[in-house]
């Protein structure tokens, strides 16, 4: 088994044979992922040797990852990043004072929300940071697609990411209050 | 002994054998086991015709162990010897038992879960579960006139590793190759969709006696993929019943009464709570051991208020299955309703208000599982599909993780993640001149470790001194279609490993499994050697299929005419062998045909992906 260089990651759009999009057809992407899947599927050679059974399990634990990296926005947009040499990590970068001044809003309404026990701030919460974070889905189809402004689509991931801790520590508050 | 019929050499191979093969919902109250006859999926009878297996055995001290019915009505003359729900103790510690469960019989915790006092002997609840099972592998081989090839068992989705072992070991000392364990919901979600072709989102509602799970699944013409599963595998059936017991204890004003008025009263509230699925109404009467009576009339509408707490706790999970899927009630097109628990009027209500559109329930809640177990044991023991190609895509039902600094969880692989998942970190040491780093794997949603359940623990050792934080070590977890979860950690640097693939720590051993085995059966040894022939002569005979299915396709000349020769030569060989009943040289025979085999069978799949239009790639990546 031969990996690819450490320095080029695996290219998971040629492997469904996609455009290397961020706007991509997300039903393209489940027939192809579903194509895929069902070929190399460890089931499919249950009758077969244990060659055959390895090689399976390689295969299709690869085309679950590949699937899992393309099916979100905010991974996506960072596959596309890393295959054009672009790498964000964990901790990401400066960001704009206006968004950490917004973000620091959610999170004071997330508390106050918590401490009262307020299911439908919760939700109202929720549903406004899932339009923001749909806005800036929007706005990375044209940073990456057509303006090619890989900079600006760093900072829109980054705000991403910010948006998907919020909106789980949403969900456990929800789930707190069920408790 | 005549077991597969083997093609003579040189003649092309006969037509496949159907390999018997079962399903067997393994289920707090009822048991079942079903198997594809004439092309479907069907449940097996006792001699008495029935389908359903109460799940009740009874030790006793001078006679044999009693299983179903006739144990079940044993219960009130001895309620210490038998025991009910025992899937309810699988995996679990005394510690993890609600008081009433702890109460009701003489439990202590054995090795790594809860064992019980019987009047014919110590019990551990994989003992007891390997008893019902027993029952049905008889029945199946009964029915269907030959032996099995294996079985599938289902466990609720929401099973943590501990219980799908103990599950699985379980299997294994009733004399069943387990060909996988596959989740409820999903079982009766095949059962369905093959039945009815259907498309788009379902949600699997499933309340058995002691466990409840609720499954997210998209299917796709052929393709059954589970997006999310969550439940708790603490709350069914029972806990209704026990919610009405207490109600009677309260009306009756009853101080807690003794084992077997306990249990006499634990079946009048079952009974009650079946009764008014029907009825508006139910008369419990109850002769108490001290003579007086209990004489209660118990309404629909009382139950249904008992039962709301238990209702509630169920949508909880509900809700989190379907944010974890990434939809909503609305896009849901299907709820089937699975377990016998579903039946009361209240829960049905409760769902179709959940999500809005009236529950299916035309596959029986009690055998739908059973039956999709069936479908895909008859697929996975290589018989050819009768309802053409279908695939299942499961996923993993709680998230799996690493211990770090101060007790908290690392996660590694997210719950829900599709199988099979391989998911790597790096991670590095915290002192200078570390040599060693101990890993422990836990299982769980809890962010402190302590909450969480320990699967294993292993060791790293061999790392070359460095400052602190100098290495560079790469754990890797993996988790195959069968849900097993193996890990590995490397050190990058220096190159030394070390893996382990998870078992928890009561995990029985084959060793221990075969001791066992032998303290229950007369005849231990002659079982076990016809075991391992039969196992050898079906791998031998897979082998040999798909190699001759491989040289059929073989128009790209993947192999050269010497390759060849040689290959067929060991075919031969085998197929000689076959003919005898040596399973060590059947064995030999085998590995030296795979050796042979193995690029033959790469170049193969590597070209079946290439040919596809998806996977063109595929191969170069690995």
């Amino acid at each position: 088994m031969t990996h690819c260089g450490s320095t080029a990651p695996p290219d998971y759009f040629s492997l469904f044979n996609l455009e290397p999009r961020f706007a991509l057809l997300l039903d393209e992407l489940d027939i192809a992922y579903r194509t895929l899947a069902s070929q190399v599927h460890p089931d499919r050679f249950a009758a077969g040797t244990a060659a055959e059974q390895r090689r399976a399990l390689e295969l299709a634990t690869h085309a679950n990852e590949a699937y899992r990296a393309l099916k979100t926005p905010l991974l996506r947009a960072r596959h596309l990043l890393g295959l054009r040499g672009v790498e964000i990590g964990e901790s990401g970068g400066a960001m704009r004072p206006v968004f950490l001044d917004r973000q620091i809003e959610c999170r004071e309404a997330l508390g106050d929300a918590r401490m009262t026990r307020d299911a439908a701030a919760l939700r109202e919460l929720g549903a406004s940071v899932r339009e923001h974070a749909a806005a800036l889905s929007t706005g990375l189809a044209a940073q990456l697609d057509t303006l090619r402004d890989d900079a600006g689509a760093v900072e829109s991931v980054l705000q991403l990411m910010f948006l998907d801790k919020l909106l789980a520590d949403i969900d456990d508050a929800f789930d707190e209050l069920e408790a | 002994m005549a077991l597969l019929s083997i093609a003579e050499p040189g003649e092309s191979q006969a037509p496949h054998q159907h390999r018997l093969a079962v399903g067997i919902d393994l289920g707090t109250t009822n048991s079942l086991v079903a198997a594809v006859r004439d092309g479907s999926a069907q449940a097996l009878r006792d001699e008495d015709g029935l389908k359903l297996l109460p799940s009740v055995v009874r030790y006793r001290s001078d006679g044999p162990v009693e299983v179903g019915l006739e144990a079940r009505s044993g219960q009130i003359a001895d309620p210490l010897n038998t025991i009910v729900s025992v899937k309810r103790w699988m995996g679990r510690r005394l510690a993890d038992l609600t008081d009433a469960q702890r109460h009701a019989y003489r439990l202590h915790d054995g090795h790594g879960m809860v064992e019980v006092e019987t009047a014919a002997g110590t019990r551990s609840p994989v003992q007891i579960s390997a008893d019902i099972l027993k029952v049905l592998r008889q029945r199946a081989e009964q029915a269907l006139a030959g032996e099995l090839v294996g079985a599938v068992i289902t466990v609720p989705a929401y099973f943590d590793d501990a219980q799908r072992q103990a599950t699985k070991d379980a299997a294994r000392l009733a004399g069943l190759n387990v060909l996988r364990l596959l989740n409820e919901p999903t079982a009766a979600a095949i059962a369905y969709g093959l039945e009815h072709a259907s498309e788009g989102l379902y949600a699997v509602y499933d309340l058995g006696g002691g466990t409840f799970d609720i499954s997210i699944l998209r299917l796709t013409r052929g393709v059954f993929e589970v997006l999310a599963v969550n439940g708790d595998s603490a709350l069914g059936g029972d806990d209704l019943d026990q919610a009405v017991y207490e109600w009677i204890l309260a009306q009756a004003q009853l101080p807690p009464p003794p084992p077997r008025d306990h249990r006499l009263l634990m079946q009048q509230a079952r009974q009650a709570k079946e009764c008014l699925s029907l009825h508006q109404e139910a008369e419990i009467y109850a002769r108490m051991s001290d003579g007086s009576a209990v004489a209660l009339t118990l309404e629909r509408a009382t139950l249904e208020s008992v039962a709301a707490g238990l209702i509630a706790r169920t949508l909880g999970p509900v809700r989190r299955a379907l944010r974890d899927a990434g939809t909503t009630v609305e896009a849901i097109q299907g709820v089937v309703l699975v377990g016998g628990a579903t039946r009361m009027p209240a829960i049905r209500s409760a769902v179709r208000d959940y999500f809005k559109r009236e529950p299916l329930t035309d596959i029986d809640p009690d055998e739908a599982v059973a039956l999709g177990a069936a479908i895909q044991a008859h697929a996975l023991a290589g018989n050819r599909s009768g309802a053409g190609e279908w695939l299942l895509l499961d996923v993993t039902p709680l998230s799996l993780g690493l211990e770090t600094m101060g007790g908290l969880t690392e996660r590694i692989i997210a719950r829900n993640s599709t199988l099979p998942v391989a998911r790597g970190q790096d991670f590095t040491t915290f002192k200078d001149g570390q040599t060693a780093m101990s890993l422990h794997v836990v299982q769980g949603e809890r962010e402190r470790v302590a909450d969480c359940r320990s699967l294993a623990r292993f060791e790293l050792r061999g790392i070359p001194p460095m400052a602190a934080g100098g290495a560079r070590i790469r754990v890797v977890f993996q988790v195959d279609a069968d849900g097993l979860l193996s890990v590995s950690a490397r050190e990058q640097l220096s190159g030394v490993e070390a893996s382990v693939t998870v078992k928890p720590s009561f995990g029985l051993s084959d060793i221990e499994i075969a001791a066992m085995l032998g303290d229950s059966t007369a005849h231990a040894a002659t079982d076990a050697s016809i075991r391992a022939l039969t196992e050898q002569v079906i791998d031998a005979e897979r082998l040999l299929e798909s190699i001759d299915s491989a040289l059929a396709g073989d128009t790209q000349s993947w192999l050269s005419d010497a390759d060849r020769t040689k290959l067929e030569a060991a075919m031969s060989a085998l197929r000689e062998e076959l003919r005898g009943e040596d399973a060590a040289r059947i064995r030999q025979a085998a590995a030296a045909l795979n050796d042979l085999g193995t690029p033959l069978a790469a170049r193969r799949m590597d070209a079946a992906v290439r040919s596809s239009l998806a996977g063109r790639q595929l191969a170069e990546f690995l």
